[in-house]
């Protein structure tokens, strides 16, 4: 007995005196380590922004963006993952934003696209159309992006994702002014027809509204060039809902999420004028 | 659930733990004269990985990481392994002596073996949950026996032939293992 | 005398790698290149050299009886502290070695040193035994590293030497190249050991 716990005790010894030397190297090496990856975060950003100083992580409502600041202290710039959902599954890509509001730089951090089609939403030449865009733009498919062939859903998908984030990072990071959610209140509008157009799920959708007496009597689809059978079971759902409800926040279409969701944003663009 | 097919089937044959991960080659090219032998080793390996991936999972995530002690993991994971190999020789001897006479002194050696401390180490650094770590384990050691026993095989019957006296023993079964480990390569082609 | 003895021993005539076949699990995961097998070799270097010093003076406090986990603790210490200091000052090394480093631990050549080695002789000794095995598996890692890297890249510590018309000889980067490269190597070795009567 008196063997064992003199065996114990050398043993215990033995690594106590360990564990001591190791949490003193430790001490040493852990700043260093720290600082340098420190470093190496400061150079990546420093690629982007050349007068980045020192960095900062800042979460505001759920999303995370590196600030680089300058000497002085004042931001330069910033990068922030965000998502957006392709055609094949969500996209996850890094958008850096200058001190003014620019896009300098967008990065597909993962995407499940078509290989051949639309995984060419990686490549440079695709994303580097982003670069200068600001909020002003309209970054939108079809107009100052141009759509990849055979992969018009994972380009639209790209640039509403890239006006969204941006749109998103000028709120929380840079200060900008929320924009005010457009509202509609049929009973004040006059008797007549509306037009509005909105995104749908691989086209623009423009619809015609009917106003009757302070109600919405009927909706007519004027264009769109989705999938027909998927928004034909959008259109048959979904404008019964908003005639029923007076209102576009109703339910979509299950399997055709992306067409109810254009023909009631279409709606309300529409109305609210 | 497919996570775990492809853990189970990544372990097995794409990154096989001998044959590609260079894990655990002394008792690879030491037990793998009989093939008989090889499946001892296989069954001692696989029980001393599962028991240590669970033992070393659990002392990561409830001791070392709510202590900050992160850095005392190498020190920590090969002593319970030690132990735990101690401990697998005690009920050995007890339950199977003539196992234990076959694994000699291969069977203390597994502490040197790095594919456990390996596997404790990969749990920790890839992130497997509880469950995901122990198939992980499972599987690794399925991979290390199925390549033992592939090789045991083949040393067997090349026991008969005639071979130039500069490639007797390792040299050979090292060249062998080269070119079993060619042929887990078309492995990767299926995931 | 005795001392340099036990340093130029280690080197060849009693080789780790070529002449004992132990450690090789490193010998063959990091020998892509030259350069890594010799970073891996010194880290290798490093903790054996230390640990046998330190086995060799506490041979007369450690008891028989526990010698085994008492090694396993000093060199898992040393281990620890060759990771940090390279994830600290040699991050790129670190990087490519991975998951080797703290496998230095199970590497049956330091284990071994200390129990057949460090455990029965005085520091100076053992000290010098450290250094002529630590450079007998820095050598061998160096040579195996530098013959795959000529035949897979055409290039020795990134010096370009085939030319740029040599048609890589890409198996010999991947594993099974390990192992080939390996074999080859010891059937030389055994071939010329016979030569020279090294026996």
């Amino acid at each position: 007995m008196k063997e064992i716990a003199r065996l114990g005790l050398i043993l215990m010894l033995i690594c106590a005196v360990a564990a001591g030397s190791l949490s003193y190297v430790n001490g040493i090496t852990s700043a260093i380590i720290a600082d340098r990856e420190e470093k190496e975060k400061i150079a990546q950003m420093q690629k982007l922004f050349p007068d980045v100083a020192t960095l900062e992580d800042k979460t505001v409502d759920g999303m995370t963006a590196t600030i680089g600041l300058d000497g002085a202290g004042k931001m330069v710039g910033l990068l922030a993952e965000a998502r957006t959902e392709g055609y094949a599954g969500t996209i996850r890509f890094t958008l850096a934003v200058d001190g003014s509001g620019k896009i300098v730089g967008v990065n597909i951090l993962s995407q499940s696209e078509t290989p051949g089609l639309g995984d060419k939403i990686k490549e440079p030449a695709f994303l580097s159309q982003f670069v200068g865009k600001t909020g002003k733009d309209p970054i939108t498919a079809g107009q100052d992006i141009d759509i990849l062939a055979g992969a018009t859903v994972s380009t639209r998908a790209m640039a509403s994702g890239v006006k969204k984030a941006l749109a998103e990072i000028l709120v929380r990071f840079m200060g900008a002014e929320a924009p005010k959610q457009p509202t509609f209140n049929p009973s004040a509008l006059k008797d007549g027809k509306y037009t509005g157009t909105a995104d749908g799920f691989k086209s623009d959708i423009k619809v015609e509204v009917t106003i009757v007496g302070g109600k919405i009597t009927e909706i007519k689809v004027l264009e769109h060039n989705d999938t027909a059978n998927f928004f034909k079971m959008a259109e048959e759902e979904v404008i019964p809902r908003i005639i029923n409800k007076q209102s576009v926040e109703v339910d979509a279409a299950s399997g055709a999420t992306g067409s109810s969701k254009g023909i009631m944003q279409a709606v309300l663009n529409a109305l609210a004028k | 659930m497919g996570n775990i097919i492809v853990i189970i089937f990544g372990a097995i044959f794409i990154n096989n733990f001998v044959l590609s991960r260079f894990l655990g080659l002394c008792p690879y090219f030491g037990v793998s004269k009989k093939v008989e032998t090889s499946i001892g080793m296989g069954m001692a390996v696989t029980f001393v990985m599962t028991m240590a991936s669970l033992v070393t999972w659990l002392l990561e995530w409830f001791v070392l990481v709510p202590n900050n002690l992160q850095y005392l993991r190498t020190i920590v994971f090969i002593l319970v392994i030690a132990a735990l190999v101690q401990f697998v020789e005690i009920v050995m001897r007890k339950v199977a002596p003539a196992l234990y006479e076959a694994l000699g002194i291969f069977l203390p050696l597994i502490t040197t073996n790095c594919a456990v401390l390996g596997v404790a180490i990969l749990n920790i650094q890839i992130g497997y949950n509880l469950f995901e770590a122990l198939v992980f384990a499972v599987a690794a050691a399925a991979g290390f026996t199925l390549a033992l026993v592939i090789l045991a095989g083949i040393r067997e019957r090349l026991e008969l032939a005639f071979i130039s006296r500069h490639f007797r023993g390792v040299a050979l079964s090292l060249i062998i293992a080269g070119i079993l480990s060619i042929a887990f390569m078309g492995f990767q082609g299926m995931m | 005398m005795s001392v340099m003895k036990d340093l130029s021993r280690g080197i060849i005539r009693d080789n780790a790698v070529f002449r004992l076949v132990l450690g090789l699990c490193p010998t063959l995961a990091v020998t892509g290149t030259a350069e890594n097998g010799l970073g891996m070799g010194l880290s290798a270097t490093a903790v054996l050299v230390c640990s046998n010093l330190v086995v060799a003076a506490l041979r007369n406090v450690i008891p028989n009886k526990i010698r085994i986990p008492c090694f396993i603790v000093i060199i898992a210490t040393f281990v620890t502290m060759v990771d940090m200091l390279l994830n600290a000052f040699l991050p790129a090394l670190h990087a490519q070695l991975g998951i080797f480093v703290p496998l230095i631990v199970v590497n049956c050549v330091i284990l071994g040193r200390a129990e057949a080695f460090a455990s029965r002789n005085p520091v100076l000794n053992s000290a010098a035994d450290g250094i002529g095995i630590g450079l007998g598996f820095t050598l061998a890692l160096t040579t195996l590293g530098a013959v795959r890297e000529l035949l897979s890249k055409g290039t020795i510590f990134h010096a370009n030497i085939l030319g740029s018309g040599y048609q890589p000889f890409q198996v010999f980067g991947f594993p099974p190249g390990a192992f080939i490269a390996l074999g080859l190597m010891l059937a030389l070795f055994n071939m010329l050991s016979r030569k020279f009567r090294l026996e």
